[in-house]
């Protein structure tokens, strides 16, 4: 087990800059996600920590020590790659136990540590197979056993579980969370799924177009998003926004005026916004509740989609935006009707024309 | 009646792909299967280029073959030649491949540069090596100069001639075998390679472990397609060596060429033709064999 630091890095691909200024500790032990949407540069931070890349700036630091210049193999760390990267013509048990033969352990001891993880894994009966005799949830084990095997300090993922289809996917993230437990094992996984993230990590970092926008508990980051990119990023569905401007603002909270409609009482500390000032209004769709009457907003119901336990009503309202509410699962609206929705002044969160998020008023 | 309807409306449709392959059909009858069948009719006769015999002898050309010296001394030469040159063409191409298989300008123009030889005519090749060769001008013989060995003839030395013979036929051929490498290696996925450098492989062990495995289909598409190649060598013989010194250099096409078109028996050469084709033949049999997919 060990702690990693990463101290402003930096990277590059000839003049395109893909990482900005990243500065990240990732505790021991930590299971610490890595959440962002493709092409954000997450997958090369992943790369930079395992060195088989070197930042254009800034330092890579594992258990307190500068690792910038030591060989991938030098650092202790395992990785499970995307596509597995197993070795195509090796059997499960050659691939898991190459490491260990390279590092010159004995062929009897290499048996034995490979099997004791094909055990751990439920893999034994698939030793023998190619890869190409295997399925994509038996690969990804013994991808998941050739890193355990050399009992590495640090483990890293490349959204290792992009390939497999939805149910293994479950499967496989509750897999990886047990081995977590087991373990205690310093892990850094990448993803671009937020559900992946959220479920998963002790902390998550939020990265977009190479910046670090947020890291914390996933719970903090959902309550309480830095931004407008981590409040739209988190959530599924995801928080519906309302543009509009500031009418009022005290301690004890805020009025905004959303564009084209009515004033909204909102649970925030405005008051270092100039008057009249453009804000935006977010609200997650849980929050969101319709009804027949008396809400705050109303709009013609354009979708509906029942996922049995919930009811997910998608509305035009009047003021021309369209949002997203949630209903219970034998909700009886339908396609076409009028409804109005209402929240608690509570649950919605404001940004400045910046995209910046004001602080909330926490309920005592 | 329902099949009478469906022949009714299969019959325009094969006959449109008929009309489509009739062209190709005509060709490759015409050039191919004409030639082969009629080559082997010539292979059961005693058959003169010109003049009139055309005397049935059943197997006796094949017979021939097996107490004439010449063609059992052309068929180890070329036998030899072929073993000389398959293996050193193939596993210079693939270091040649491993070499140039990197994203920069600089290898480029160099994998430019070494397939290039292979646009050159066999003319071409073999009078610049003619050149290089020269005794008393030749490069090589400068380069033996200033390291203070005395100049030596390769082509005159029974020894050395065909050692020469496949270093000029390396140059002119490397190119395609190393491209096809280029091909097979650009096929390996990079993260093979980064699982491998986390795995603490040396480069030795990465090469034997890695590339090598992964490239089998195409080593073994190079042998074969070198083996076909090379068996048929003769351009390069006839301009520089003329199968000398002391026939150590006559292949087996070489001497199909002479007794066809010197000595006009054109019944026995075809014979020996048809004894190139089954070599051929079986090459190929193996590499389909061996590169089905799932093997």
């Amino acid at each position: 087990m060990a702690s990693v630091r990463l101290k402003g890095i930096t990277h590059r691909y000839q003049r395109t800059e893909v990482l900005r200024d990243i500065t990240l500790d990732i505790e021991d032990g930590e299971l610490m996600v890595i959440v962002g949407p493709s092409g954000c540069g997450k997958s090369t931070l992943l790369r930079i920590i395992a060195g088989l890349e070197r930042p254009s700036g800034g330092d890579v630091e594992i258990d307190g020590v500068r690792v910038n210049d030591v060989e991938p193999a030098q650092r202790g760390v395992a990785m499970v790659f995307q596509n597995f990267a197993l070795y195509p013509h090796m059997t499960a048990a050659e691939n898991m136990g190459f490491a260990l033969r390279n590092l010159g352990t004995s062929a009897r001891e290499t048996d034995a540590r490979v099997r004791e993880t094909a055990r751990l894994l439920q893999l034994e009966p698939l030793l023998d197979r190619l890869p190409g005799q295997m399925s994509g949830g038996q690969r990804q084990r013994v991808a998941i056993g050739r890193a355990l095997v050399r009992n590495p300090r640090i483990f890293l993922f490349d959204e290792p579980l992009s390939s497999l289809d939805a149910q293994l996917r479950i499967e496989m993230r509750a897999e990886i969370a047990r081995l977590h437990q087991r373990f205690g094992s310093t892990m850094v996984y990448v993803t671009h799924d937020q559900v992946e993230a959220m479920t998963l990590a002790d902390r998550i970092a939020i990265l977009n177009a190479g910046k670090l926008e947020q890291v914390g508990a996933p719970l903090d980051l959902y309550r309480s998003p830095r931004n407008l990119f981590v409040a739209r990023f988190l959530g599924a569905p995801r928080m519906n926004l309302l543009e509009g401007e500031l009418a009022s603002a005290s301690a004890a909270g805020a009025e905004v005026r959303v564009r084209g409609g009515p004033v909204l009482r909102v649970a925030a500390i405005a008051d270092r916004l100039a008057a009249n000032a453009r804000v935006t209004l977010g609200i997650r769709p849980e929050h969101l509740r319709p009804g027949p009457s008396a809400g705050d907003l109303e709009g013609q119901v354009s979708v509906v989609e029942r996922l049995g336990d919930r009811t997910l009503v998608h509305l035009d309202l009047d003021i021309g935006a369209e949002v997203l509410c949630e209903d219970r699962g034998e909700s009886p609206i339908r396609v076409g009707e009028r409804v109005h929705v209402h929240a608690p002044a509570g649950a919605f969160h404001l940004f400045d024309e910046s995209g910046i998020a004001l602080p909330r008023i926490v309920a005592a | 009646m329902p099949v009478r309807i469906r022949r009714s409306f299969r019959a325009p449709g094969s006959l449109a792909a008929f009309l489509f392959l009739a062209p190709f059909l005509a060709f490759y009858g015409a050039f191919l299967v004409v030639p082969l069948l009629l080559g082997a009719w010539m292979s059961l006769h005693r058959w003169e280029l010109l003049g009139d015999l055309r005397a049935y002898c059943g197997s006796g050309n094949y017979l021939r073959m097996l107490r004439d010296p010449l063609f059992r001394s052309s068929l180890v030469h070329s036998a030899q030649f072929t073993l000389m040159a398959v293996p050193t063409i193939t596993a210079v191409a693939l270091f040649l491949a491993l070499v140039m298989n990197r994203p920069h300008r600089l290898y480029a123009a160099l994998r430019s540069i070494f397939f290039a030889s292979g646009a050159l005519s066999v003319t071409a090749v073999t009078l610049i090596w003619l050149m290089v060769l020269n005794p008393s001008r030749g490069l090589f013989a400068r380069f033996m100069a200033a390291l203070g060995f005395a100049p030596v003839d390769l082509l005159a030395d029974p020894r050395l001639a065909m050692p020469a013979l496949v270093v000029t036929t390396l140059w002119w051929g490397i190119g395609f075998p190393m491209v096809l490498f280029l091909a097979g290696l650009q096929q390996i996925p990079r993260e093979l390679y980064e699982a491998a450098k986390l795995d603490h492989a040396s480069p030795w062990t990465t090469f034997r472990r890695i590339t090598l495995p992964s490239l089998r289909r195409t080593i073994l598409l190079v042998l074969v397609v070198e083996v076909i190649l090379q068996f048929q060598v003769f351009g390069q013989v006839l301009l520089m060596t003329r199968g000398g010194p002391a026939n150590r250099t006559r292949v087996l096409v070489q001497y199909i060429y002479e007794t066809s078109f010197r000595d006009w028996q054109v019944g026995y050469a075809a014979s020996m033709s048809m004894l190139l084709l089954l070599v051929m033949s079986v090459a190929s049999f193996v590499q389909l064999r061996l590169s089905r997919p799932g093997d």
